[in-house]
């Protein structure tokens, strides 16, 4: 098909949208984002690689060449480039080089998931075989049997792995000696995962790897690959603790793409997700190839279901969880055509090969625009026209866009956070560290970590030898750090005394209380008991028909102002906290109304973290006091859509943060709002927003200000987590009080 | 929390997950499972002996001297028992008659080859169709070493083969080092104590190598491993799993390229095989008690050794260290016994 008739085809369908029973105007904006001509570059290669692109009809984009070249210079490379720009080969071509050259070489591929590395084994195999090569690439993981496992180390010279299990091979490393000894490559695909609590895990991993390696002689390059982010040098420099050489300019080329932001909440009468699956119906039924990706495995269930039932062509369901045989066919049936239509997960947001579709449905904001951009990026086949439609929910960012289609388009990529002076996660992996070789004194783990080793050495935990610090406790210190948590706090989760699950102490209060509803696993158990002292829930497995939540108040008390900065008269701190969040009881709900409120008897949870607050001159309060305003319900409407906001501004999520707003504050004797990290120690997203508060400021002003509703609604001021059941509440004030302090800007900006 | 406080949390869960059951059966699935009443029993023990032995010296209490190898410091004691291992002669052609160690040939080949008068893999080798790989797996016996014929029978049969017990004979009694560590857990945690058998003609030589504190631990591995290196086989049970990767991982830890790649019997596959119907578990105490008639007197459970080596650091005091090295010299001595027994079984077969 040439490029006009499809480009008539898209348009036609989204125009064509129009035309149905079930359009209400829900079309909010069409953005036509134009493609870009793809931009080659020739590179000397060696006759093999030369013959199998050759055979292959590959032509190597600029981002490609480039990387291979910097590799080849022996330089750490981070490429940040879209999805489906030609990643994999960028960095397989230099390592296949060198596997061709040295015949000892090995390379170590570090995935965030097991279902990705088994995703990229059949590539590398393929390229293996066609080289004829004897590479003899193996997944090294949970799955692999032990023979496997002692055949991949000896012979495999591309191992791949994850995060996960390295995080329990290390302690083994004798046994990788050869692989260590000869490793010249650590490919980390994906990194952009690699944020948050999560990615500051990965890099104290890679810390443990690294020394683990050089302790046997090992010097390997490093090659990072992520989605497009704003800071892939900052980033990758603290995950791996080398200076990177960055490739983040694309030359992958692109189609034209129409942008379609779809807002569900102007047709009141049938649900997001009945629309959804309209969309994809139609749009299948159309002749696009469509892929539309949920939030959850149940809405990929239904959604597909609903438009499957609705369309004269099959429509399927992909997520995690499926047997990989049944991913494949449904993976397969994408490339080549034959399936038109697909409701999943983020599970084919990344990685997995499916070729580009015609029109990507997003079913509510993925939470970030690197895995929006990654989702929309799916859509789009060479050069040929695409659509993407972003389909709103009722929350306050998702709103917020559909309100201001500008700032979409105008925001950058987010900064990925990495906090590595987090003690909470720098302990455990001192500990994990110091297990497997002794801590000597000039390594960055002792320097950077001096406090909590001297903390860890008095508990007599680790020990101070002639050879370095070793460790000497009773149990494997990787069995008690998780990749994923940050609390040392932990509670189990017992059914018929067999271990079901654990969870930090904050979640066993929301999710384990006595009498609470536990889900896990689609499963539902009733809490029969928790158990403080010995850190244990007690569950039984009971089929429910109604769920608890619990309601909480958090007291704040500032122990440390670090940075001040005035703006007009508002006066914005950044510092270290301490919050105490008291669980006095909870609501038991049946479809979303309180059907009972019981009380609890549980001990305030503490923990110290980073806050921003932001103080409130008496005289603006006074002011609207005059004029008979609900200042409390204007604080509190504040502190919520900042929360909501935040995600726009530093890659989060709403949880990750808590807010607390008072009309006096006993430290600061001033109106206060306060965002604090919810994690204990703080993650550095708070840090962000003080950064960025004028900005953050502006966009929550935008987000009330521009909300239909009169008095406050889910889509801008209500918050989901809110331990007062969303009261006091004012929308009108806070809207006065934010226009007094963003006043200045505005006049900016208009 | 602050960083103290994390130190101490973290203190908290490195703790043993010790689940109390009050079956035993139970218990002798996982080992870190225990017994109710042990579990009372141990720790009573253990606070009876901190009693006794309290302001006592580790040497004179043990008749054992801190010895300093350049390494480090460790508590080293050696004795010698009375007791011979049990090594009856083996001869090649004993093993050569299993025509299954020759590539090739499985069970229904061997019973022909064996009908048309082909005893032994020597009388194979002029047959026209395996000669050649016959002369290939008896040059490994006839000159390749112990090791090399040991080689051909690991790739044929599986661990707890009879033809392995069989093999042992082949070697001299002072060829073995009896091994048996005790450890701070089955992970990446210190050895504390490794006990070693060195048999000799008549006697066991024996050995015992204790950590002073878990700062000294490479000190105690060096002068182990020095007087092992030189013993062509290892004898152990379940040491093919733990003992001896065991060790070798804290070599590695601290450097060391020291390795343990001796020929090994590892006793417990062969227990197995030889009493598994008869016994309830195949730990060693068991096996001890129900086919050597063996009786313990004060024993520590392996599970707590852990945490009386920690009272033993904690309070200074050496008690609780006297049943961890009895129970550790109690194994090798045992291990030494179930060896012969394991062959006499072999012979009734």
């Amino acid at each position: 098909m040439n490029k006009v008739q499809q480009t008539d085809k898209i348009m036609d369908a989204i125009e064509g949208v129009r035309g149905s029973g079930w359009y209400r105007e829900q079309i909010e904006e069409i953005r036509e984002l134009p493609g870009e001509e793809p931009e080659f570059e020739e590179v000397e290669l060696k006759d093999e690689i030369r013959e199998y692109l050759d055979r292959n009809g590959i032509d190597l984009y600029t981002h490609q060449a480039r990387c291979i070249e910097e590799v080849r210079g022996g330089k750490d490379v981070v490429l940040s480039t879209p999805t489906a720009s030609g990643k994999t080969l960028a960095f397989n071509i230099p390592v296949f080089e060198d596997l061709i050259e040295d015949k000892d070489a090995r390379a170590l591929y570090i995935y965030p998931t097991k279902a990705l590395s088994n995703d990229q084994l059949e590539s590398i195999k393929e390229m293996d075989d066609e080289l004829g090569l004897d590479v003899d690439p193996g997944v090294y993981d949970g799955d692999t049997s032990r023979g496997a496992k002692r055949k991949i180390r000896e012979s495999s010279r591309v191992i791949l792995t994850n995060p996960y299990g390295l995080h329990h091979y290390l302690p083994w490393h004798n046994k990788w000696k050869n692989v260590f000894k000869n490793l010249e490559y650590i490919v980390l695909d994906e990194v952009h995962q690699y944020r948050g609590v999560f990615g500051s895990n990965i890099a104290f991993l890679v810390r443990r790897l690294k020394r683990v390696v050089e302790h046997y002689g090992g010097s390997p390059q490093f090659i990072l690959s992520s989605a497009t982010i704003a800071n892939p040098g900052e980033f990758s420099k603290k995950l791996v603790g080398r200076d990177f050489e960055v490739v983040s300019r694309d030359g992958s080329g692109s189609g034209k793409k129409y942008f379609v932001f779809w807002n569900p909440l102007e047709y009141e009468d049938q649900s997001i997700h009945v629309q959804t699956s309209n969309l994809l119906s139609y749009m299948v039924d159309g002749g696009l190839q469509t892929l539309c990706f949920t939030v959850s495995r149940k809405m990929a269930e239904l959604i597909s279901k609903w438009s499957d039932e609705s369309s004269d062509k099959k429509i399927m369901a992909y997520r995690a969880g499926y047997k990989p045989r049944e991913r494949r066919i449904i993976e397969q049936g994408l490339r080549e055509g034959e399936v038109r239509g697909v409701a999943s997960t983020n599970a084919l947001e990344v990685g997995v090969d499916i070729g580009g579709l015609d029109v990507v449905l997003m079913s509510g904001y993925p939470g970030t625009m690197i895995s929006t951009w990654q989702q929309a990026g799916r859509a789009g086949r060479g050069n040929d026209a695409s659509a993407a439609f972003l389909i709103a929910f009722e929350n306050p960012l998702d709103q917020y866009y559909m309100n201001h289609p500008d700032r979409f388009f105008e925001k950058s990529h987010e900064h990925a956070i990495i906090d590595l002076d987090n003690s909470n996660i720098a302990i455990g992996h001192l500990l994990c560290a110091a297990s497997e070789l002794p801590l000597k004194e000039n390594e960055w783990l002792t320097q950077n970590n001096q406090e909590e080793l001297n903390h860890l050495k008095n508990e007599d935990i680790l020990h101070e030898t002639p050879n370095g610090v070793v460790y000497g406790g009773e149990k494997r210190p990787a069995e008690i750090v998780e990749l994923n948590n940050i609390s040392q706090d932990i509670i189990k989760i017992i059914l018929n005394g067999k271990l079901l699950g654990t969870m930090d102490r904050a979640q066993a209060y929301r999710e384990a209380h006595e009498n609470a509803v536990y889900m896990h696993q689609g499963e539902t158990y009733v809490v029969q008991e928790l158990d403080l002292d010995d850190k244990v829930a007690y569950v039984k497995k009971r089929e429910v028909d109604y769920y608890t939540e619990p309601q909480s108040q958090t007291d704040i008390k500032i122990n440390e102002k670090q940075e001040t900065k005035t703006h007009k008269n508002l006066k914005i701190n950044l510092g270290n906290v301490e919050v105490s969040e008291f669980y006095l009881k909870y609501k038991i709900m049946e479809n979303d109304k309180v059907i009972a409120t019981e009380p609890l008897d549980l001990p305030p949870i503490n923990f110290k973290t980073e806050s921003t607050w932001i103080t409130i001159p008496k005289e603006t309060i006074r002011e609207l006091e005059e004029k008979d305003m609900d200042i409390e319900g204007g604080l509190h409407a504040i502190e919520h859509a900042m929360i909501a906001m935040a995600p726009y501004h530093a890659m989060c999520d709403r949880w990750d943060l808590g807010g607390v707003s008072t009309k006096n504050h006993t430290d600061t004797q001033k109106p206060t709002i306060f965002l604090y990290d919810a994690y204990e120690g703080g993650i550095g997203i708070t840090e962000k927003c003080y950064q960025l508060i004028n900005e953050l400021l502006q966009t929550t002003y935008e987000l009330i200000k521009d909300c239909d509703c009169e008095n406050g609604c889910p889509s801008c001021i209500y918050s989901p987590k809110c331990g007062n059941d969303n009261e006091p509440l004012d929308k009108q004030t806070a809207l006065t009080i934010l226009k007094k302090l963003t006043k200045n800007q505005n006049k900016k900006t208009t | 929390m602050d960083i103290g406080d994390l130190a101490e949390s973290i203190k908290e869960r490195l703790g043993v997950d010790r689940e109390v059951v009050d079956d035993e059966e139970e218990a002798s699935i996982r080992s870190s499972k225990v017994v109710r009443g042990d579990l009372c029993d141990a720790r009573e023990l253990r606070d009876r002996l901190v009693d006794e032995y309290c302001g006592c010296d580790l040497e004179e209490v043990f008749g054992c001297s801190l010895v300093e190898n350049g390494y480090g410091e460790f508590f080293h004691k050696e004795e010698v028992v009375d007791s011979c291992l049990c090594c009856p002669s083996c001869s090649v052609e004993d093993v050569l008659c299993d025509l299954k160690l020759v590539y090739g040939i499985g069970v229904s080949r061997e019973r022909e080859l064996k009908e048309e008068g082909y005893e032994s893999i020597r009388e194979l080798i002029d047959h026209d169709r395996w000669g050649g790989r016959a002369r290939e797996t008896l040059e490994k016996f006839d000159s390749g070493g112990l090791d090399s014929g040991l080689d051909v029978i690991s790739r044929w049969k599986s661990s707890s083969d009879p033809l392995f017990l069989k093999y042992s004979g082949f070697y001299d009694v002072g060829d073995f080092g009896i091994l048996d560590i005790e450890t701070m857990g089955l992970g990446a945690q210190p050895v504390i104590l490794i006990g070693l058998g060195l048999p000799m003609d008549g006697c066991i030589e024996f050995h015992q190598f204790l950590l002073k504190d878990f700062d000294q631990e490479l000190a105690a591995l060096k002068s182990f491993y020095d007087k092992i290196r030189d013993r062509k086989a290892v004898l152990t049970f379940n040491g093919k799993s733990f003992d001896v990767p065991f060790l070798e991982r804290r070599f590695s830890f601290y450097g060391e390229d020291w390795s343990l790649d001796q020929s090994h019997f590892d006793l417990y596959h062969f227990s197995k095989r030889a009493f598994g119907d008869e016994l309830p578990n195949y730990k060693l105490n068991t096996i001890e008690r129900e086919v050597l008639g063996i009786e313990r007197d004060i024993d520590v459970p392996s599970s707590m050794v852990p945490e009386f080596y920690k009272t033993y650091r904690e309070e200074d005091n050496p008690g609780p260290l006297i049943p961890i090295l009895r129970h550790n010299k109690q194994d090798i001595l045992t291990l030494n016994s179930l060896l012969s027994e394991l062959k006499e079984e072999l012979v009734d077969e």
